[in-house]
């Protein structure tokens, strides 16, 4: 075997080896997002799954997709958490080696992304909090005065 | 053209943005707007003034290769743009995801309809 097939079946044997590098490292397309609320006990809706948790929960969710949370409790007001799809760091591992094999396998297993933020603990503020009030999605420094209470 | 680059351009012309956007459960009744809509853009934190309905969000992001095709700022604020109007929403709050895996402008934005008749302004 000449010296320059023996080059070619390293390379060969690397790309190989390298090609889905994050499907391999990261476990495939699916990654574990954990969920705690103060206090616990809200219902947690995963848009667009339209799947319900209640918290404390950790959950197993697909990594391609962007998704949306929103924590919920009688009493408090709404919190909505989103979880956005970032570039998972081993994504890139494969393309000095792989020539792309490694990228498409992992984009297509959804290895490619990791879900930003993966542990979300959320404080859910009661509706009549002097400090925040309800926003349309989430809790905000409170602008609107609580109304006067009766003399006791 | 070469034979040669046939499979090379069919994967970049897969490779394009990646849009997903997100109803509401609670805003389904609200009408789609014409593909042209007027949308306001705004920072995320900027809260509009006035009473406002969210109606959804939407993540724009690199699919693999999407540099190939397109995907900087104004395409992707223009993806926005558009998906508001399918949405129904006549704002959208935006901020941009940091992600150093690409090159490529990913953004989140919050959908709202703040004005209930929003094609009565022009």
């Amino acid at each position: 075997m000449s010296a320059r097939a023996a080059g070619l079946g390293v390379l060969a044997a690397l790309a190989l080896a390298e090609a889905g590098c994050a499907t391999v490292a990261a476990g495939g397309g699916l990654q574990k997002i954990r969920i705690e609320s103060d206090p616990p006990g809200a219902l947690v809706t995963v848009l667009p799954d339209a799947t319900r948790f209640t918290t404390p929960v950790q959950m197993l969710l697909t990594r391609r997709e962007a998704r949306t949370l929103r924590i919920e409790l009688a009493g408090y007001c709404r919190e909505t958490v989103y979880l956005d799809r970032v570039t998972s760091i081993e994504r890139d591992m494969p393309l000095p080696f792989g020539f792309g094999v490694g990228l498409w396998i992992d984009t297509h297993s959804g290895a490619a992304y990791t879900l930003r933020p993966d542990k979300v603990r959320v404080h859910l503020w009661p509706r009549e909090s002097p400090d925040r009030e309800c926003g349309a999605a989430s809790s905000m420094p409170r602008t609107t005065p609580l109304p006067p209470t009766e003399p006791l | 053209m070469k034979l040669r680059w046939v499979p090379l351009l069919a994967l970049a012309a897969g490779c394009a943005l990646d849009v997903q956007p997100i109803r509401y459960p609670e805003s389904a009744e609200i009408d789609p707007l014409p593909d042209d809509c007027t949308v306001r853009v705004l920072e995320w934190h900027r809260g509009p003034e006035g009473e406002c309905r969210e109606v959804g969000d939407v993540y724009v992001g690199d699919r693999g290769l999407a540099i190939f095709s397109g995907c900087g700022k104004e395409r992707v604020l223009g993806e926005i743009r558009t998906q508001a109007c399918r949405l129904g929403a006549d704002t959208a709050l935006v901020r941009r995801i940091k992600d150093f895996g690409t090159s490529c402008y990913e953004a989140r934005a919050r959908l709202l309809r703040c004005n209930p008749d929003p094609e009565a302004r022009s």
